[in-house]
């Protein structure tokens, strides 16, 4: 995918780089076909393509990760603990790796992602551009809904007493599922925690970051 | 219009069009960042400007052409 658009990007500009070279190709019928092509159509194509390719980079999680500000969340998907909610999905790999931020902190609701694409558009002005809070926090407490989506129907968790005796209430967000399973990013400690050695993030392994 | 006009403009259109290319090409090339993604905006926004400048001109021409 990548390439093939590489490749009309480049093809494009090639084209372009013919007609600002011979201007005088555009007298004849043809040449005018080649401008309309080499100055809107490829040109629009590119920018389309390019457009999807870069929303969909926007979700993974080397995006997420390379503004400074979301190191520690990083460095909590690698500690060494069975506790820790996103060291416990990422390094079991319970979430695609290379998207594990859009995983968790997209709401699965028919605007979903729309919304979450309004808000990371805004979290990436304020990285470059603005003031960060010295504080990140979530807008809303978070919706079991965001668990349950995969979680719901999966057998371990429908076998589990614990959790049938209060399906319902997690089901209606009475009961949060935070409120048992409570060590999150913990970013205040998360720097003095032990790393599991085998724990990588994609793009900084050996293995390249596929999960 | 003239026709040095037109090639004119053409010009203009191209190395805003050709600009927008490179630099999209280079994002595309870079690995995922904030950064790259402005960058994109950019190359997007010089890739519009040039399209629309030649269209605008080439649906002058065609209008002064007449039917």
């Amino acid at each position: 995918m990548i390439l093939a658009l590489l490749a009309l990007v480049l093809g494009a500009a090639l084209l372009v780089a013919v007609l600002l070279a011979r201007p005088q190709l555009t007298a004849s019928p043809g040449g005018k076909v080649l401008a309309f092509a080499a100055l809107f159509l490829l040109p629009a194509m590119a920018l389309v393509g390019g457009g999807q390719e870069h929303l969909s980079r926007a979700t993974s999680t080397q995006f997420c990760l390379s503004c400074h500000v979301m190191e520690p969340y990083g460095k909590s998907l690698l500690v060494d603990s069975e506790e820790a909610l996103p060291a416990v999905h990422f390094q079991n790999r319970l979430i695609d790796r290379d998207h594990a931020c859009y995983t968790c902190h997209t709401d699965y609701t028919m605007f979903g992602g729309v919304s979450a694409k309004m808000r990371g558009m805004k979290h990436l002005w304020v990285n470059t551009f603005g003031e960060i809070p010295a504080k990140l926090a979530l807008y809303s407490p978070y919706q079991n809904r965001e668990c349950l989506h995969c979680h719901s129907g999966m057998r371990k968790f429908e076998q589990s007493e614990l959790h049938s005796d209060i399906r319902e209430d997690l089901t209606k967000n009475v009961t949060s599922c935070l409120e048992c399973h409570s060590v999150v990013h913990d970013v205040e400690n998360v720097a003095d925690q032990p790393v599991w050695a085998g724990a990588t993030l994609p793009g900084q392994g050996p293995e390249g970051g596929k999960p | 219009m003239t026709e040095s006009s037109m090639l004119r403009t053409l010009r203009r259109a191209g190395w805003l069009v050709l600009l927008g290319l490179l630099v999209e090409a280079a994002t595309l090339l870079a690995p995922p960042s904030p950064l790259s993604f402005f960058a994109f905006l950019l190359g997007g926004g010089l890739i519009l400007l040039g399209s629309a400048l030649f269209l605008w001109r080439l649906a002058r021409q065609g209008s002064a052409a007449g039917p």
